[in-house]
């Protein structure tokens, strides 16, 4: 029995190739997005996760700073002194250019104390040693190799104030306490750390060992109360929890990205599935006439649906390996080196496979089940009817599908408002249950289209068919709502594609339009000096001589140092910290305000002790115009007023600004994450900066760059985003696409012998062409007119939540050239893909097609 | 007066199935006079319908030549082709061939409409010739909704919408009871007498061939008997 | 053997509608038996005179003169007669009777291409039959009158006979030509 079951399963998934190939495929894709998407952010929460538990060893509890340059060393002793703590390891690190001879790299610097540092991580050195003098660096196995290092050899790196020589002693592996996936490293002294990287008397880190016997959680309590804000106390892994809110809007529209496409998987397998058994119905219509019986019948159509799940989910994981792959590449070459994170190893997991599987055959034989019962439900002798005069295709439960649709859209929806945050931030997890809700909206149109369709049809579309292609048309508008589930099938998968393809590509829009606008008042100087500066945040910091360097350097008129990093808030949670000189930040640029005055808010900031907070910052903190803001610093809380509310374009979870005169004094810290520069003449913009690089150059590593220069890099990680997404739109596209043909090719194999009938009849086989077409035209006008509705809602929705989610205040801009695109595709996609099937129709032979049953 | 309307001259069909050549025509020369009503007769496989298929244009010979209102179907471009067909040449079928999508008015009228003919007229046109058919009443039935023998006549209508020179039908009583079979070739032959249709008619039932002036009796391929039947007395 | 063809229940029955002049009988019988049976006017007479002497008619003599005046009635015994025949089911099957089938019988074993051609003339002559036949109903003035559904139903009779005769040698001819090979 399972024999002749697998027999005619392979026999009929062989018979039709093409089309067992064109679901294989499309399970494929959609599994591919999935696994793509889920190892792109394995990878990046696990590098960050190994970064973190790397750097952290086998510390119970680490010490970090609140924001900026580190704490006071003094601090290390306090902690030393709390009872239970076994042992307190200090660190300093940075993120620096490393050269040797004409190769160069970024690497991860720490500053050890080899003595103490052991207890905490395991170097297994495989030559040499770890430094013992000041110009002594040890690397990592990865750094030595990238860079070609031997152990005596002479290294050059990036500090603050310009380059400085190392000698490599040692070279250990990066495993056990010491992870990898860190990216290349390198370990040299402590206090030459310090000094390097404008340290000096500072920390970045203690990593401590509670005592055997004391509970990390009261030893917690105690550093956290001795500590009163000066420095942050917490488990490693608690910090990890910053980096998942950094990550959750990425993350959150990655998410959305592959349940979309699994959405568009799943639909290809209907349509593919329906029609398999549509024309498998005479076939089992005969078996179970022959005595198989229901259940069987069922076993047969399921366990061929299983089989080109699992040829999907194989294809899904490979092709998802390589694409993960490379977006994990490019997100952090472009994208999360901002924020410090190398997603470097995708690592494909038993866990991933068992989801690809189970997606790929689950969705499957999901999507099968329903048109294989329907088909074995009906009785043999009807199937098997010789003048099988296909009555129209009515949908059956028209009423209750209509209400559940309804039900679906109008409940979500309704939701969605009534949880709208009056004030304060979306907590996450309502932000998730958003997400569901659209799903389930989108579930709404899915389950609505089947009811709608034919009404749709009868009002618009024929009338509209008729006009521009007469009886051809007539017929193509018919044949649509012939099978209006299968149908509605397709054009939703297209609608779900050019949601996505509008909504998040709208999303991108709006927000940079947003930004431009904000970047045109915001930032007016004329050039911008750091040493490695990149996006928001700087590897290394400038020393404050550079900048009285550049100051006297022909042709500059202003330099204004400007700093920016993260600060943890009394809350626990990140924010950005932007530090500037007020009194000549008000001569280059003007902060755009949301609430307050700029000129009076300026004079304020000028004066000190005050700020201004993002919106995302007022919600959060429950704070207002006139309210104070209390800061934890190294040198114990500080107290700024609110002048005013920043309009914020970072989505970095809010923004503060505070004048420079009171980091310098709370932080004590002088140094400079880049340098603004004003130019005496305009016009001579290229003359100035070359004459910076003629005189630091040689000593520094210096990236000066204009303020359409910086304006385009910024831009620039906006668009590196979104093309990944145009990535995962085009996987989308390409899926629904090849949904449009499969269910062209099905009504097409379905209808042979009224083609035959047409072409006998004098039907021109152009005409056969259009009435295919037609049919396709139709489905691309659906899906695209809901498609572009339902992603400029999206859009609607993500810029109006933004707020909540980032603290960005974003305007909503209607994406043109997407629009444009989406009506193309709309429009052209599906004819074009109908071509195949289209022609196909029309060179089918005449009297073979009559004779066709 | 007799005037040759199809003529085929040494036509030969084969297909090819597996390695070898299946010869479903071969050889035959066959003249139909405007006005006949020509009955075709043979055994299962004896190349009834694909003979049907040539004379008609819907498939092209692998040898021979074949006439059709005085044009060499050979020479035609499949549109061209079409176009004849869609202007002179009706089919009825066994299985009716309806399109399920249209109502019994719009399956007659979908001819009209391919050549482009005005709707309202169409339907006009149609609806008289469904008058002549007796289904007047089941103009806005879908055929879904009518019996096999209303199908049928529908069918007919169909085919006799744009008053073609030639009727093409293959086994258009199969799939019929003898009574509806019977009302089916009556009502194909008063078009013949009445309005001079020319008719040509596959069939393996004596008694429908009956119909015809002429029975031509197919055996392998071949023409085994021609027997005109028309002004003979018993 | 030839069995008796049922024309003297045929009479009875045309005498059962109304009486009749016996001139008037040959023609209705006609159209009644639908033409086939070729009867002449002296068997109808014959058959006449048996009924009258079996009492099963009565003979009025009408007005005019000679045998065409005479009227024939039905008795009581004669409309008994009538009512027994048409509660009769139908004993026997259709005989075989149509020389043919001994010709082609006689030919099978000694001259077979003489069957085939017997085969060949016969068929012709059956299509023909059957056109004529088609013909002959297609002229009806279709249910306007009972004495046209009477006349189609025979008809019907006849080429469904014929076209049983024309299936028979389409076996023959299948069944010969493989015994040939
Ligand atoms: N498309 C085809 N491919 C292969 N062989 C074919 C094709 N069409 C017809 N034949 C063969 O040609 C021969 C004649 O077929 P045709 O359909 O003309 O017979 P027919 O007389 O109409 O039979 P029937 O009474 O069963 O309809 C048969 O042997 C048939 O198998
Ligand atoms: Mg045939």
């Amino acid at each position: 029995m399972i024999a002749l079951y697998r027999t005619l399963a392979a026999r009929s998934l062989l018979g039709k190739k093409g089309r067992s190939l064109m679901t294989v495929l499309g399970i494929g894709l959609g599994v591919t997005m999935v696994v793509a998407v889920a190892l792109t952010n394995g990878a990046i929460m696990a590098s960050y996760q190994s970064m973190l538990e790397g750097v952290a060893g086998r510390a119970d509890l680490q010490v970090t700073a609140s924001a900026g340059q580190g704490f006071p060393i003094e601090l290390l002793d306090e902690v030393r002194a709390v009872a239970g703590v076994r042992a307190a390891v200090p660190a300093v690190s940075s993120g620096s250019p490393v050269l040797f001879g004409q190769k160069q790299t970024v690497a991860t610097i720490y500053g050890i104390d080899p003595g103490q540092d052991t207890l905490i991580r395991d170097y297994h050195l495989t030559a040499g040693q770890l430094p013992a003098g000041d110009d002594e660096l040890a690397v990592s196995a990865e750094l030595a190799g990238g860079l070609g290092l031997q152990l005596g050899d002479r290294v050059k790196l990036l500090a603050t104030t310009g380059y400085s020589e190392l000698q490599v002693v040692g070279v250990f592996e990066t495993g056990g306490t010491v992870r990898g996936s860190l990216g290349p490293f390198g370990a040299i002294r402590l206090g030459r750390a310090q000094q390097l990287f404008g340290k000096a008397g500072k920390l970045d880190t203690i990593d401590l060992l509670v005592a055997p016997g004391a509970r990390p959680e009261s030893v917690e309590q105690a550093i956290g109360q001795r500590l009163n804000g000066r420095a942050r106390v917490g488990t490693p892994l608690e910090r990890s929890r910053d980096m998942q809110k950094l990550l959750d809007s990425i993350v959150f529209t990655l998410t959305f990205a592959s349940a979309v496409s699994l959405f568009a998987g799943a639909f290809i397998v209907y349509t593919n599935v329906a029609m398999g058994v549509a024309e498998r119905r005479r076939d089992l219509s005969i078996l179970r006439a022959l005595g198989l019986r229901r259940r069987e019948a069922l076993w047969l159509v399921l366990s061929e649906a299983a089989t080109m799940g699992l040829a999907g989910a194989g294809l899904g994981l490979l092709w998802g390996y390589g694409l993960a792959s490379t977006m994990a590449q490019q997100m952090t070459g472009r994208f999360l080196v901002v924020y410090g994170i190398q997603a470097s190893q995708v690592v494909l997991g038993l866990g991933d496979v068992v989801v690809a599987l189970v997606i790929g055959l689950g969705v499957s034989v999901l999507a099968a089940y329903g048109p294989a019962r329907e088909a074995v439900a009906i009785s043999p002798v009807e199937a098997m009817r010789p003048d099988d005069v296909q009555v129209n295709g009515q949908e059956t439960h028209g009423l209750a599908r209509a209400l559940a649709g309804l039900a679906l859209i109008a409940a979500p929806a309704a939701t969605i408002f009534a949880t709208w945050p009056r004030e304060g931030m979306l907590p996450l997890p309502l932000l998730r249950l958003w997400g569901a809700l659209a799903a389930a909206v989108l579930l709404g149109v899915v389950v609505l289209l089947p009811v709608a369709l034919p009404a749709a049809n009868r009002r618009l579309l024929r009338p509209l068919q008729v006009a521009l292609f007469g009886v051809t048309g007539r017929l193509a508008s018919d044949n649509l709502v012939r099978q209006p589930r299968r149908a509605a099938a397709t054009a939703a998968a297209l609608m779900v594609s050019l949601m996505f393809m509008v909504g998040i590509g709208g999303m991108g829009v709006s927000q940079q339009a947003t930004f431009d606008r904000w970047y045109q008042k915001a930032v007016g100087w004329d050039l911008n000096v750091s040493t490695s500066f990149v996006g928001i945040g700087a590897q290394v910091e400038m020393d404050p001589a550079l900048v009285r360097t550049l100051e006297a350097v022909p042709g500059v008129r202003l330099a204004s140092p400007q700093k920016m990093g993260r600060i943890v808030l009394g809350d626990g949670e990140p924010a950005f910290l932007q530090v500037f000189d007020h009194r000549l930040l008000r001569q280059y640029s003007e902060m755009p305000l949301e609430a307050g005055s700029w000129p009076a808010a300026v004079d304020a900031l000028e004066r000190g002790g005050a700020s201004l907070i993002s919106p995302a910052i007022a919600r959060r903190l429950g704070l207002g115009l006139g309210d104070t803001l209390k800061l934890p610093s190294p040198s114990g809380e500080q107290a700024f007023r609110i002048v005013g509310i920043l309009q914020d374009v970072s989505g970095f979870g809010g923004t503060i600004e505070l004048d420079r005169q009171d980091y310098v004094r709370a932080w004590n810290d002088e140094t400079s994450t880049n340098v603004a520069l004003l130019v005496a003449d305009p016009a001579r913009v290229e003359a100035v900066r070359q004459a910076i690089l003629d005189r630091l150059g040689s000593s520094t590593n210096l990236l000066v760059r204009s303020n359409r220069e910086f304006w385009q890099e910024l831009r620039g990680y906006y668009e590196s985003f979104y093309q990944l997404m145009d990535g995962l739109v085009a996987i989308a596209i390409l899926v629904s696409g090849l949904a449009i043909a499969n269910t062209l090719f099905a009504s097409v194999l379905e209808r042979r012998r009224e083609i035959g009938i047409l072409r006998a009849v004098g039907t021109k086989r152009g005409e056969v062409v259009r009435v295919v077409l037609g049919e396709a035209l139709c489905t691309g006008l659906v899906g695209g007119s809901l498609g572009i509705a339902l992603g400029l809602g999206l859009e609607a929705l993500f810029v109006a939540s933004t707020e909540f989610i980032s603290g960005a205040a974003m305007e909503l801009v209607a994406p043109w050239r997407l629009l444009g695109m989406a009506v193309g595709v709309a429009l052209l996609l599906a004819p074009l893909v109908g071509l195949l099937p289209a022609r196909w129709a029309a060179r089918l032979d005449v009297v073979d097609a009559l004779r066709y049953e | 007066m007799s005037e040759v309307i199809a003529q085929i001259e040494r036509v030969t069909r084969e297909f090819k199935r597996g390695g070898s050549v299946v010869r479903a025509v071969d050889g035959i020369d066959l003249a139909v006079q405007r006005g006949e009503f020509v009955a075709i007769m043979g055994k299962s496989g004896s190349g009834k319908s694909t003979l049907l298929h040539l004379m008609s244009g819907l498939q092209r010979p692998t040898r021979g030549r074949v006439v059709l209102l005085g044009h060499d179907l050979g020479s035609l471009s499949d549109d061209a082709l079409t176009l004849l067909r869609r202007q002179h040449v009706g089919f009825v079928f066994q299985f009716f061939n309806l399109l399920p999508t249209l109502s019994a008015l719009e399956n007659v009228a979908l001819p009209l409409l391919l050549s482009s003919v005005r709707a309202s007229e169409a339907a006009g046109r149609a609806r008289q010739v469904l008058e002549t058919v007796g289904l007047q009443e089941r103009a806005d039935h879908k055929p879904d909704e009518l019996s096999g023998g209303q199908m049928q006549r529908v069918a007919i209508a169909r085919a006799l919408v744009n008053r073609p020179a030639l009727l093409f039908a293959d086994e258009p009583t199969g799939n019929l009871d003898s009574v509806s079979s019977e009302e089916i070739l009556t009502l194909l032959k008063t078009t013949q007498v009445e309005q001079g249709q020319t008719i040509i008619m596959v069939t393996h039932d004596a008694k429908a061939a009956a119909y015809g002036d002429r029975v031509i009796t197919l055996r392998d391929g071949r023409v085994h008997e021609d027997l005109a039947t028309r002004s003979v007395a018993v | 053997m030839r069995p008796p063809l049922p024309v003297k229940h045929g009479l009875l029955g045309l005498l059962a509608r109304r009486p009749r002049y016996g001139y008037e009988l040959k023609a209705e019988f006609d159209l009644l038996s639908g033409g086939f049976w070729d009867l002449n006017v002296g068997q109808i007479y014959s058959t006449l005179e048996r009924l009258l002497k079996d009492g099963l008619v009565t003979l009025d003599e009408g007005d005019g003169a000679g045998e065409g005046r005479k009227i024939y009635r039905l008795t009581p015994s004669g409309q008994a007669e009538l009512d027994l025949w048409l509660a009769q089911p139908p004993l026997k099957p259709r005989p075989l009777r149509d020389e043919v089938y001994v010709r082609l019988g006689l030919l099978v074993d000694r001259d077979v291409s003489a069957a085939f051609d017997l085969i060949e003339t016969q068929r012709r002559v059956y299509h023909l039959q059957m056109a004529e036949l088609t013909r002959q109903k297609l002229a009806l003035a279709r249910g306007q009158r009972v004495a046209d559904l009477r006349r189609e139903l025979l008809l019907d009779a006849a080429l469904l006979h014929v076209e049983a005769d024309l299936k028979w040698l389409d076996t023959c001819d299948e069944k010969l030509r493989r015994v040939r090979i």
